[in-house]
């Protein structure tokens, strides 16, 4: 487990002091958020032709309510976590690479719900808005990290018997 | 008790969460007092010329600089005649103890509480670390030039050390934690076995 412990802290200090980084964050992070806002509004505006994007805000025109998504927001501080633990237990890049892939998809998916929820949630009531923004979307987006990873250390403790099953 | 399995504990976590958020949420300044109490001491000894009082008021830590400010200038509090004051909310950074809790009382563990209060004072150690950088951070934006006249970490440092307690420690640091615990538990014995990989021959096993 230490092996796990120090490989997994390396990878994760090192990918977020990289995501921080300035250049980094102008030539991949905040094109990538940009994205995430208009596949977000994307996904609404079929149920609700009041909602514009431009850059990283989702608008409501007619609620008068908008919200950038920021640093923080966009999973990728989870898809950090979730390549961290990956890459920190042993399996072959081939597998490694698949769930890092997945996982992303995961986080992502899980992801958009949080913006798309909390983007109604702020027009119903800020309060409610700024408790689930700050202290149950992290939790939720963690827990399904947690899942994508144990699914994935289910999914090889299978691979590395079924040699001898089959 | 009961074999922890991946289904089950996941289903206790669901139930459990909302409980613990309600619990937390009620206890409010019961959560953030020890850690206020000790990041405030830290930060009045490492910057007494900065920081004249950190109080807790609600689930916010208050920190009164030293210093106010007069037609732009920042002057002593006493030629100023006000006092400059920093708010920090608390629960951004503790929340990681509700989510903490639901992790380890879904998992079926001998002495949980044991195991338990030595997962929240690591986590409490953790928080007084995330509000002595979300503090020097709020500092160093407040107070400018004046602020690094003092012997503080880089700019760069405090603002990856915030960015990092903030984004990452919160909800990250509840997981680890609670999968130390349970590390005998059986819910991951392959952090803990060496696990065989695909791509080298392995012997069939004799039970297969």
């Amino acid at each position: 487990m230490s092996r796990f412990i120090i490989i997994f802290t390396i990878v994760l200090v090192g990918l977020f002091t990289l995501e921080m980084l300035e250049p980094v964050q102008a030539a991949a992070i905040q094109p990538f958020t940009s994205w995430l806002a208009t596949i977000s509004a994307g996904l609404i505006m079929p149920f609700d032709d009041a909602v514009v994007a431009y850059g990283r805000v989702i608008e409501h025109t007619v609620a008068q309510f908008a919200v950038s998504i920021e640093a923080g927001c966009n999973g990728v501080e989870a898809t950090i976590v979730l390549i961290a633990g990956v890459l920190a237990f042993p399996a072959t890049w081939r597998q490694k690479l698949a769930a890092i892939a997945l996982g992303f998809v995961a986080v992502q998916a899980m992801n958009i719900l949080r913006i798309v929820s909390l983007f109604y949630l702020g027009q119903w009531d800020l309060a409610i808005f700024t408790w689930t923004h700050l202290y149950i979307w992290p939790v939720l987006i963690m827990l399904d990290v947690l899942v994508v990873f144990m699914l994935y250390l289910r999914y090889l403790s299978r691979q590395s018997v079924s040699p001898a099953t089959a | 008790m009961k074999k922890a399995t991946v289904k089950r504990f996941f289903g206790f976590v669901v139930v459990l969460l909302p409980a613990m958020f309600i619990v937390w949420h009620a206890l409010g300044s019961v959560v953030a007092a020890p850690a206020v109490a000790l990041s405030g001491a830290i930060l009045q000894w490492w910057l007494p010329e900065l920081i004249s009082e950190v109080t807790l008021n609600g689930t916010h830590m208050v920190i009164a600089a030293a210093v106010g400010e007069l037609n732009g200038a920042l002057l002593p509090s006493a030629e100023a005649g006000n006092q400059l004051a920093f708010q920090l909310d608390t629960r951004t950074l503790s929340y990681s103890i509700p989510f903490y809790a639901a992790l380890h009382f879904a998992t079926p563990m001998h002495s949980s509480l044991e195991r338990f209060a030595r997962g929240l004072l690591i986590l409490w150690l953790l928080i007084i670390i995330g509000l002595i950088f979300t503090s020097l951070k709020d500092l160093m934006l407040g107070l400018g030039a004046l602020f690094f006249s003092s012997s503080v970490p880089p700019a760069d440092a405090i603002a990856l050390g915030y960015q990092f307690s903030v984004l990452m420690v919160p909800p990250v640091a509840p997981v680890l934690i609670w999968a130390f615990e349970a590390r005998d538990v059986g819910l991951f014995p392959q952090l803990i076995e060496t696990p065989v990989k695909k791509d080298t021959p392995q012997p069939a096993s004799p039970e297969s």
